[in-house]
């Protein structure tokens, strides 16, 4: 039996449900009982506006329609090998985004000199919608993986830089004094102060990083291209297969959703003192 | 030695309309094993002349020195006990005490031992593996003490270490604080605004005083040690308490000082 059960009120004895073996009974939480009811009235409500030509199949298709159409995606294979490249682009441009902005941003807000001359180009480069950027790296580097990999780059990396600057500049001042009174050097003041100070807003930045790290490559993809899943979407769009392409906008929600929550879990870790 | 030597120290701050001189001409020794207080009107730039005294806060003009050595930096000859304690908030009580030690480069086993002697010292033993948030204010101070003691420094510097505690706990720790200096009388240099606090820890006070500040009056403590409650509630300890008061109140006022 499990916790969330024994929560509940007794049932009358009458209404029981049959007996199943005891360690295959799973109930949800009452939380995700509600959220997933919530969705699941919506999808249903949705279905029966259809039925009852409240809305135009034609532009919002249907739930049972998306589900056929994410299962004719999977099973011709077509969506796991456009995933595939689109997955490879996210993390070639992504982890280098970790292992250069963190460090980067953390000088910035430890050294006055390092921020006066990069912050101006991070800021303005932060405020420029990547679809702006993009004709001008496809330009340079073609239409092949490597631009999707470069605008996952500097889409991450400046808000990973600016995100991991502020948690130095946040770190409480008096902290570094103590550290200093115990004659902490450089090195120690950076590894053993500055950065698990900085570290809740540097995994913050990650988050909000991959965030737009997502955006950029489907974009990317978008713009032009032979694979990947938003060159996918661009394709689904042209032939106006409306439950394609709302399958394939789930995929990448999803996909999105899971790095932010895989993120937040470590970031969580990494500072379970602060519970 | 680890006597504390003053020479005409002057202290001031970078203001909008120039620099502002808080601290000038400010002449004390504290000698080797002593236990001094500095006491002042608040603003009077007490806590900068201590923090000047560990290298922390670099002095406009005059030195400081440590025996014969002018200080230009912290070293691990001293120590520093701040009043909010300063402890790393992502580090256990142990791996707090134990800082400094890892600072000087003491191996794991070294730094671990010490600080549960002086966990123990300060009457935290169980409290090791605590965060510094589940702990209350005055034993974060505890934890704040056994820092400083834990790397066996020569000169305590005490920047109101009690001040933001409750007047039963403060009087505790002040107990528990000449307990501990008791068991091997480090040079102490306290910075406080408790006039009961400076009567009843000190060997000497220091009257900080006028604008800018300097030592107005040197008070010597001549009390039984060790100092408990019977000495608290003594006619000595009242006098040096009358005294001090109205000393400091004078000079809040921006009196003249007349001894």
């Amino acid at each position: 039996m499990t916790h969330g059960l024994k929560a509940r009120p007794p049932r009358a004895v009458g209404t029981a449900p049959p007996h199943h073996a005891v360690g295959l009974r799973w109930v949800p939480p009452v939380r995700a009982r509600f959220v997933l009811g919530s969705v699941v009235v919506v999808l249903a409500l949705w279905q029966l506006a259809e039925q009852f030509g409240v809305v135009d199949v034609q532009f919002a298709s249907t739930p049972v329609a998306i589900v056929h159409a994410g299962g004719d995606l999977l099973s011709s294979g077509e969506l796991w090998e456009n995933a595939q490249t689109t997955l490879v682009e996210f993390f070639a441009g992504f982890v280098p985004a970790v292992v250069v902005g963190v460090p980067v941003g953390m000088l910035m807000g430890w050294k006055l000199r390092i921020r006066q001359t990069l912050e101006p180009a991070l800021v303005a480069l932060y405020v420029t919608p990547s679809l702006a950027l993009l004709p001008l790296v496809v330009l340079a580097l073609g239409i092949g993986e490597a631009s999707k990999i470069a605008m996952v780059f500097v889409e991450a990396v400046i808000t990973i830089a600016v995100n991991a600057m502020a948690g130095i500049r946040e770190t409480e001042p008096r902290l570094v004094q103590a550290a200093r009174a115990f004659c902490a050097g450089g090195g120690a003041m950076f590894g053993k102060v500055l950065l698990p100070g900085a570290l809740p807003t540097i995994m913050a930045g990650l988050r909000l990083g991959a965030g737009r790290g997502v955006i950029a490559v489907i974009i990317a993809e978008l713009y032009g291209g032979t694979d990947g899943v938003g060159q996918l979407i661009s394709s689904y769009g042209q032939n106006f297969d409306v439950a394609a392409l709302m399958f394939l906008t789930l995929v990448v929600a999803v996909f999105g959703y899971a790095v932010t929550a895989l993120l937040r879990i470590l970031g969580n870790v990494a500072t379970s003192w602060e519970r | 030695m680890a006597d504390i030597t003053f020479a005409r120290l002057q202290i001031s701050y970078a203001g909008k309309a120039g620099p502002f001189v808080a601290v000038d001409g400010f002449e004390a020794h504290v000698r080797d094993g002593e236990f001094v207080t500095i006491v002042g009107p608040s603003g009077c730039g007490k806590s900068s002349v201590l923090l000047a005294a560990d290298g922390l806060l670099r002095p406009s003009g005059g030195q400081i020195r440590i025996g014969e050595q002018v200080v230009t930096k912290p070293g691990p000859d001293r120590a520093v006990v701040f009043q909010d304690a300063s402890l790393l908030p992502w580090r256990t009580i142990l791996a707090n005490v134990a800082f400094g030690l890892e600072m000087q480069g003491a191996d794991k086993t070294t730094r671990f031992d010490r600080a549960r002697h002086f966990i123990e010292l300060v009457g935290l033993s169980g409290r090791e593996d605590a965060h510094p948030h589940q702990l209350s204010g005055g034993m974060r101070q505890r934890v704040g003490i056994a820092r400083a003691l834990a790397t066996d420094p020569e000169v305590l510097l005490m920047d109101e270490p009690f001040g933001a505690l409750d007047a039963q706990t403060r009087e505790l720790m002040a107990g528990e604080l000449l307990r501990i200096w008791d068991l091997d009388r480090k040079t102490v240099l306290f910075v406080t605004h408790g006039i009961d606090e400076a009567v009843f820890l000190s060997d000497r006070v220091l009257v900080m005083g006028g604008s800018p500040s300097r030592v107005v009056e040197v008070i010597e403590i001549d009390l039984p040690r060790p100092r408990d409650a019977a000495v608290r509630a003594g006619e000595a300890f009242g006098k040096y308490r009358t005294h001090l008061a109205d000393l400091l109140l004078g000079t809040a006022a921006g009196e003249p000082v007349t001894p």
